[in-house]
């Protein structure tokens, strides 16, 4: 809506890209900070923010059920690790190439998606909580006792594996490449994102976290509209984590492990459920506080908990929206004292 | 399949369950109550397990053990309904978000005070021996574990059924502005309803403790299959947490003793028979909240 605004307000041409600049001048600031980033950077930080590009993609997968429709899932990491997993024992075990990979994973994650929907969405919203939870949890017991094809605990080394090329630029090729690659990838899934929630489809899907008996009665399949939202989640999941397994070059049970989807959680809370920039903040500020504070503590865990449990009773829209918020009453302090003085 | 052999993972399956239902029984209640999703339901376990221990360790006497574990579960349940549950009484996402951070805070703490390592719980020296099943060796600790979670069943049943606060209780199940409007308080019932329900469930950690041992990750172990109870039984029906335990118990055991990995698949696929089937559970009741 605030697009349209500003294409009914000015007049197209010179100023109406102006005017879009100056509408998202903080994202386009990151962004062109996000850009040149890598040659000042030491390959660690590089590191670092390639982990939270994937991780955004991750938690704007979440965001979008959580933040957007009302829907609350357990079990997120079950198609992270699919994405892990499945993709990446596809390019070492059987050999498909990356490309091909891709839509193999996208349609077990959707057909996965639409039978989990159909036989938890009819009911209460909590059964799809815990069905997810019992789902991701069967498939990382698995995981951890079939060592033979999935190396258990101890993880499973993709360095074999040739990445793939595309104009003879290695795609996750250490350093630069894969922090590029996943970058660009991170700006089109935002811009997707942006576009989708603000589209009538988007619009439905706010309307069933607001109030879904309502909406059933405006004449809106809630349940479609659900698995739908359920089926683009987990392709953005999967997606998600077939890219992580193949930058880390590594696969770990972890992946599917009840401790992603609390990562993912946090991240989505913490940056501003159904907020759009949320996910990118959330994904930066779980990992970077993880690091700092894993090297000064053990028990960093407890202080994400303890921090997210605050935010949940006091700003419950998260830190974005509250941040802003803040800003905007020191803005009016601030416009005040103007005209005090003037 | 042995005679003797069917007998010792039945029975082994029959004390499992007790445990699940210790969990399940006080989380179906409260969800049916004030259908709050209560998902740091599992951290009174994992408190009482590791209290418990602690005093058992200290004094020598077991009793004195489960004593303190249920009261612990008791204290912790009323603080959480009374500081983080009712802020959120009626918001089904945010309880749900809080509760998973309180989940992760005890746990944490559990870690921080003992460590992540498993600890040995001894089995208290009255209940050590083994008895002899048709030619199996059983521990009578097991038995121990049975009868007293039957025990609870009965107990917390009469009480369901026959007092005035049960009949309160389970009218509250049923319609919760109807009791308010008949002048009962309910939010206090609510309190008390968490509170027991937190004392179950670190009864069912600290006699649980000499069969599972301790460890921090016991909560959240116990949970899923506590959760895949509560559904198959239906969401606020006691009864029903009862007989969904035995079910997932014996799944487990049995399923267990074939192939490991199987126990946690055959869990699931009836809990999705049972969606399929009956959306509302077993035992559930039609409409509800």
């Amino acid at each position: 809506m605030a697009v349209e605004k500003t294409l009914t307000q000015t007049n197209p041409g010179k100023g109406l890209w102006l005017n879009l600049i100056w509408r998202y001048k903080f994202a386009l600031l990151i962004l062109v900070f996000l850009l040149i980033f890598p040659y000042f950077a030491s390959l660690y930080h590089l590191r670092l923010l390639t982990e939270v590009f994937i991780f955004t993609v991750f938690a704007i997968s979440y965001n979008l059920l959580l933040g957007y429709t009302g829907i609350v899932s357990l079990g997120h990491a079950l198609f992270f690790g699919l994405g892990g997993y499945l993709g990446g024992l596809l390019m070492l075990e059987v050999g498909l190439p990356f490309l091909l990979v891709i839509p193999v994973i996208l349609v077990v994650s959707v057909v996965l998606s639409v039978i989990i929907g159909f036989l938890t969405l009819r009911v209460k919203a909590i059964f799809f909580a815990v069905f997810t939870l019992a789902i991701a949890e069967l498939f990382w017991i698995v995981s951890e006792r079939w060592s033979g094809m999935t190396g258990g605990s101890d993880g499973m080394s993709l360095a074999a594996l040739d990445f793939p090329e595309i104009f003879g630029l290695e795609l996750f090729g250490r350093g630069m490449e894969v922090y590029y690659f996943t970058l660009i990838v991170m700006v089109l899934v935002y811009l997707f994102f942006s576009r989708f929630v603000s589209s009538p489809a988007g619009r439905v899907l706010e309307a069933i976290r607001e109030n879904e008996t309502r909406t059933q009665v405006l004449g809106y399949s809630v349940l479609k509209f659900k698995i739908v939202v359920i089926t683009i989640s987990g392709i953005l999941a999967t997606l998600s984590g077939f890219f992580y397994a193949l930058t880390m070059r590594f696969l770990h049970t972890s992946y599917l492990a009840v401790d992603t989807t609390l990562d993912v959680l946090l991240m989505t809370v913490i940056g501003g459920m159904g907020t759009l920039p949320g996910p990118f903040a959330g994904a930066l500020i779980v990992k970077l506080l993880g690091r700092v504070m894993s090297s000064i503590t053990e028990h960093w865990l407890l202080i994400f908990g303890i921090l997210y449990v605050l935010i949940v009773l006091f700003m419950p829209e998260g830190l974005v929206p509250g941040v802003k918020e803040q800003a905007a009453r020191l803005r009016a302090v601030g416009n005040k004292l103007f005209k005090v003085r003037g | 399949m042995s005679l003797p052999l069917f007998l010792s993972l039945f029975l082994d399956g029959i004390s499992l369950a007790m445990l699940f239902f210790l969990i399940a029984a006080g989380f179906s209640l409260i969800f049916g109550l004030m259908s709050v999703l209560n998902l740091a339901h599992a951290s009174f376990f994992l408190w009482g397990t590791y209290v418990g221990r602690e005093v058992f360790l200290l004094t020598g006497s077991f009793l004195l053990g489960i004593l303190a574990a249920v009261i612990t579960g008791l204290v912790m349940g009323l603080l959480v309904e009374y500081f983080t549950i009712r802020p959120v009484y009626g918001k089904h996402l945010f309880q749900i978000l809080m509760t998973v951070g309180l989940l992760l805070v005890f746990e944490e703490l559990v870690k921080l005070i003992w460590g992540s390592t498993v600890l040995n719980f001894p089995r208290p020296e009255f209940l050590a021996e083994s008895i002899d099943i048709m030619g199996r060796l059983f521990p009578v600790y097991r038995l121990f574990i049975i009868v007293m979670g039957v025990a609870v069943f009965l107990i917390v049943y009469l009480i369901l059924n026959r007092s005035k606060i049960g009949i309160t209780v389970r009218a509250g199940v049923e319609d919760d502005e109807m009791v308010q409007a008949l002048g009962i308080d309910v939010r206090k019932v609510f309190s008390g309803v968490f509170a027991l329900g937190a004392g179950l469930a670190a009864l069912g950690g600290v006699i649980g403790g000499p069969f599972l041992g301790a460890y921090p990750d016991i909560g959240f172990e116990m949970l899923v299959p506590a959760l895949i109870v509560v559904i198959i039984g239906g969401l606020g029906s006691f009864p029903g947490s009862f007989v969904g335990a035995i079910i997932i118990g014996l799944s487990q055991s049995f399923g267990g003793y074939f192939i490991p990995e199987v126990a946690m698949a055959l869990n699931v696929s009836i809990m999705a028979l049972v969606l399929l089937i009956k959306p509302t559970g077993l035992f559930g009741i039609e409409g509800g909240h």
